[in-house]
């Protein structure tokens, strides 16, 4: 902010002419924004008919009439590092004074807004946005969310689409599963390197992996329970069959992609299960996988031995 | 002077008192000495003898353990142990008696075996260590319906079952166990004695009270000389003292038992592939050895071709599973006709790009009829949990949810996974 | 996110905004007290009346497991401003005394433990009286109840399920990564090696098939375990409640812990520090792993090692285990470092 700060300074020895008006501007908080507007707008509105008139004279005198010795830059930000997005800092701060008293949610209720990135921020302005300012600028976008949103004026609506982006993720739905004509849900799974389709169908407890029953499939117990837990947790080990597809990793990870994907297949069956199932830990995908290796190590992490030159 | 000087070039005559010589043996070496490697020669420092850097680090002082005798470690592992004395005792369930597996209300129930019927099994090896007898407080057996239809056959075939034998028949064709070629057969056969001494005694022990009852029909004096007319079936059993006597006195008893008038024989075999391949033996030669030319198990097979007439009634039963085997296609041909035959489906035919079939392996089973063993029924299951939960090996609320769980984990209710998935686990 | 004070912070640090900043409250951290100890925490009453052994010893029911560490603590810290003295009258029994008003010969009632008392043990390393187990099993489950209520509105319109829904409170290792008993689980990782966990899991599950086939132990007079340890015949068609009494009864209550240059004269001053929990049940599991690593196999196999574990639990239980020596070392260290508990050095050194 410091710079701001200096490019604001700058400004203001610019338009020293009107360093009387700027003074006094100062002195109430309120006014103090359109004291700064008011320079601005004189000299965009003032130059041009000037030189009108002097072009329509052909006056060969120079100068006359003339207020500023050169142009006025619109914003006494221009002189700043970065002048939009101190602009855009100026405008938002000041919504934030204006509405201040109006109630708030809670940061978990307020609507999900697709928030520029930063780097999206540097590539739209064109500007060496620091990130330190950038996270300050969002703390105030941020708070600005958080007014009611049956309360919140238009002006901030429209403040605040300037911080978020054209595409909203946020919006992109999966594609909800189905169930077929056969009764069958295909769940998808995946862990680690492996992934799974599950075809879960109401039935009398029957589980096939790739064909096989589960003890041909997995000779580790531990991982049949796994495969199977998002029914076993919901006491539904006898109401469904599946019929599974798995492919790629190893054993561990083909029996948890089978548990995603069975949990997937199931909820789509029955909705309701779903916070059951997330306390079961079947719901979330373990993002988990092999870190990688770096160069001047053996493997992700081992550094080679130490030898004496 | 001449001739004295002359003297004392000589050897002295005089006698010398004897002196006590070393008698210096060189070494025997066949190397002159010229060959033999000279120490490498100092050329510059590198070569010097590098002082050797001495550790004061003590020695950790290993406390001396009583090393196992041989055979003891193994002993420990191959334990089987068939009763467990925390475990609780199970009331109200009978014993398995003669009668009780051929009846059909009896499905899908638990039995107690009875102690003399578990010595006998014992003896024959029926137990392994991988099962898990030693959690409950005595063997039980559930009874499934597979079984009643197996007794059911087995009543059909015979009256009153007698004897028992029982192969382990990988032993018997990994080249684990001894063999001794028999003289003048073509090909050569081979007999495998120690293991043949052993069956010996098995069937010995396990039938004892059945062959001390039986008098012999032939004379066999000239395997033994305390074998006279008069004595029983046990009497040639017990005369094979040494291994060498071991095979003649296997094939006098089984000549004995295939007369007509003997006590019905019943002959169990697990791992039929083992028993179908190639054996790892090799004949002086150095040619692979077929199966087939073991006698035991050519015994074994002719008896289960038919090529032996078992004129007493008696039944041979081969068991194959699908753990611990290996892809045997004129096996596979053989059974999958067989199964089809008797289902009244299409009987598959052999394939004609498959180099590997073995005819004498198929005409060995092609006359024997085929039952297949999936695993047990939920309802069977369910029996078989609730005597887990009474011998309180089993601490979870037994519902059917949960039999229903097991089953499934089991791969389908087979009892080995069920067990693996139920009692030896962390979970229970 | 950030409140509002912060946004004001943000904003402070433009240039034109003339309003003055607003100085941030920061005298509630005066109010906090200087002192802290490590009993703060745990306990609720400022401090009890110093008695010595006699208040300490007046029933089981007294010696409430959270409160087991706090008290030793303030004992150990009273006895030492009393007037210090040197080691001779606090010994491990004493200590005993102290934290479970002695042991007494474990409990001979027919039914063994009740499920409340087993869960409390499983989670705090004591087991206490029924009827206060109870009390506490009806407290959590009454938290657990009040979490729930939002569930049964979503029951009363039969939508989206068609079994019905499991019910809450969601019974113990539900979830698909906790599903073993938590005992179970913090044992197993001690006993893994290279990070193969299947290996240690088939161990642990041949340890615990070990004790179940095993004859029920004796109960040696000389190591009592844990006060309230129900008798030796229940012992092994529970194994997991027979592992959890083994290693929380030779578990060590305390640890010394050495701060550098605060004994004076650059030495360190040993200062003994109350054990959680796990804390315990680690360091009394990590010596049975020392013993089981230096004693020789028996047999051949994959199952040796979970064999010499299971034998070294049953030692441990029938008192014949060198645990037990490591455990009277480490208390007869503690109580002789009991003088330090107050130290003024430690005080000087925290100031710094």
């Amino acid at each position: 902010m410091a710079t701001m700060a200096t490019g604001l300074r700058h400004a203001k020895c610019a338009g020293s002419i009107a360093a009387a008006q700027w003074r006094t501007a100062v002195l109430p908080r309120s006014t103090f924004s359109l004291a700064i507007r008011s320079i601005t707008s004189d000299s965009q509105k003032t130059t041009p008919p000037n030189l009108e008139v002097e072009v329509a004279a052909s006056v060969p005198i120079p100068y006359q009439g003339v207020t500023h010795a050169r142009v006025v830059p619109a914003t006494p930000s221009y002189f700043s590092r970065e002048p939009q997005f101190n602009d855009l800092y100026i405008g938002i701060s000041k919504l934030l004074t204006k509405y201040n008293h109006l109630p708030t949610v809670p940061p978990s209720e307020a609507p999900q807004m697709p928030w520029t990135k930063l780097e999206e921020m540097r590539a739209q302005m064109g500007e060496p946005i620091k990130a330190s300012h950038y996270a300050k600028v969002m703390r105030v976008a941020k708070r600005l969310n958080l007014i009611e949103p049956s309360l919140r004026p238009q002006e901030v609506k429209v403040a605040l689409t300037e911080f978020t982006r054209d595409i909203n993720p946020f919006l992109n739905m999966p594609n909800p599963i189905t169930i077929d004509k056969f009764g069958r849900a295909v769940g998808v799974g995946k862990r680690k390197e492996s992934t799974a389709r599950a075809f879960v169908v109401e039935g009398t407890g029957e589980i096939l992996v790739n064909g096989k029953t589960l003890s041909e499939a997995f000779g580790r117990v531990h991982d049949r329970e796994s495969a199977v837990w998002a029914l076993t947790a919901t006491q539904r080990l006898d109401k469904y069959n599946v019929w599974a597809l798995v492919e790629g990793g190893g054993t561990t990870g083909q029996a948890e992609a089978i548990t995603l994907a069975v949990a997937k297949a199931l909820v789509a069956h029955e909705p309701a299960l779903k916070t059951a199932l997330r306390r079961a830990g079947c719901i979330t995908r373990d993002p988990r996988t092999v870190e990688r290796k770096k160069h001047g190590h053996v493997k992700a992490r081992k550094m080679p031995a130490w030898v004496k030159r | 002077m001449a001739s004295i000087s002359l003297r004392s070039l000589v050897r002295p005559s005089l006698p010398v008192a004897p002196r006590i010589q070393p008698i210096i043996i060189a070494a025997f070496s066949t190397t002159s000495l010229v060959s033999a490697a000279a120490p490498p020669a100092i050329k510059n420092r590198k070569d010097l003898p590098k002082k050797t850097k001495k550790t004061y680090k003590k020695k950790q002082n290993i406390v001396p353990v009583k090393k196992p005798a041989p055979g003891e470690r193994k002993a420990f592992r191959k334990r089987i142990q068939l009763s467990n004395n925390s475990a609780l005792p199970v009331a109200g369930l009978d014993a398995l008696e003669a009668q009780t597996m051929a009846r059909a209300e009896s499905s899908g129930r638990m039995f107690a075996v009875p102690d003399e019927v578990v010595d006998q099994l014992r003896a024959l090896e029926a137990f392994k260590s991988t099962q898990t007898w030693n959690l409950f407080r005595k063997p039980h057996v559930l009874v499934r319906k597979e079984t009643v239809e197996l007794m059911g056959r087995l009543e059909a075939s015979l009256e009153k079952k007698e004897a028992f034998k029982c192969y382990q028949c990988q032993d018997l064709t990994n080249g684990n166990t001894e063999y001794s070629p028999v003289p003048d057969t073509e090909p050569m056969q081979f007999t495998q004695p120690v293991y043949c001494l052993k069956l010996l005694q098995n069937i010995y022990k396990a039938n004892r009270a059945v062959l001390e009852k039986t008098p012999l029909k032939q004379d066999w004096s000239r395997l033994s000389a305390t074998l006279k007319p008069g004595s029983t079936l046990a009497d040639l059993a017990l005369s094979a003292k040494e291994s060498e006597f071991a095979w003649p006195t296997l094939s006098a008893l089984w000549t004995e038992l295939t007369q007509p008038g003997q006590p019905p024989v019943l002959l169990t075999l697990d791992g039929l592939a083992h028993i179908n391949k190639v054996s790892a033996y090799r004949d002086p030669a150095f040619n692979p050895v077929h199966a087939h030319e073991l006698l035991l198990v050519r015994t074994f097979v002719d008896a289960l071709s038919g090529k032996t007439k078992l004129p007493n009634g008696g039944a041979v039963i081969a068991a194959t599973s699908q753990n611990n085997t290996h892809f045997h296609p004129s096996q596979e041909l053989a059974l999958s006709q067989l199964e089809a035959g008797q289902a009244g489906k299409p009987v598959p035919k052999p394939d004609p790009y498959e180099r590997k079939y073995d005819d004498r392996v198929y005409d060995a089973l092609k006359n024997s009829t085929v039952m297949r063993l999936e695993g047990v029924s939920k309802e069977e299951a369910r029996v078989l949990m609730e005597y887990w939960g009474a011998s309180g090996m089993l601490r979870s609320v037994l519902d059917s949810r949960v039999v229903a769980e097991k089953w499934a984990l089991g791969g389908h209710g087979i009892v080995g996974e069920m067990e693996r998935a139920s009692l030896i686990t962390m979970r229970m | 996110m950030a409140s509002r004070v912060n946004i004001w912070g943000a904003c402070r640090s433009l240039a034109l905004r003339p309003r003055p900043a607003r100085i941030a409250a920061q005298s509630f951290r005066s109010q906090i007290s200087s002192t802290r100890f490590y009993a703060d925490d745990a306990t609720n009453k400022p401090s009890s009346p110093p008695s010595g052994n006699s208040s300490a010893s007046g029933s089981i029911s007294e010696s409430r497991p959270g409160n087991a560490n706090a008290r030793l603590t303030n004992e150990l810290a009273q006895d030492a401003s009393a007037g210090a003295r040197p080691s001779d009258a606090l010994d491990d029994a004493a200590l005993e005394q102290i934290l479970y008003g002695g042991r007494p010969v474990t409990s001979q009632r027919e039914g063994g433990l009740t499920e409340a008392q087993e869960e409390a043990l499983y989670r705090e390393g004591v087991i206490p009286p029924p009827e206060e187990a109870e009390a506490v099993l009806a407290r959590s489950e009454a938290a657990a109840e009040s979490q729930s209520i939002v569930s049964i509105e979503t029951d009363v319109q039969k939508a989206g399920h068609k079994f019905g829904l499991p019910q809450k409170p969601y019974p113990e290792g539900f979830h698909v990564k906790k599903r073993y008993h938590p005992v179970l689980e913090q044992i197993t990782r001690l006993l893994m090696r290279h990070g193969e966990l299947s290996v240690a899991q088939r161990n642990m599950a041949t340890v615990m098939n070990y004790l179940r086939t095993a004859p029920a132990p004796i109960y040696s007079p000389k190591f009592p375990l844990l006060p309230g340890t129900p008798p030796a015949s229940h012992l092994p068609l529970n194994p997991v409640l027979y592992i959890t009494i083994a290693i929380d009864s030779v578990a060590p209550l305390l640890k010394v812990r050495n701060i550098a240059g605060a004994g004076g004269g650059g030495r360190a001053l040993e200062l003994p520090v109350p054990l959680a929990v796990r804390q315990r049940r680690r360091m009394a599991f990590q010596w049975i792993l020392d013993v089981i690593n230096k004693k020789p196999s028996k047999g051949s196999g994959r199952n040796q090692f979970a064999h010499r574990i299971a034998e070294e639990i049953i030692a441990v239980v029938e008192g014949r285990s060198s645990v037990w020596e490591k455990r009277k070392l480490v208390h007869k260290l503690g109580t002789a470092a009991r003088a330090n508990v107050g130290s003024n050095k430690l005080k000087a050194k925290k100031k710094k």
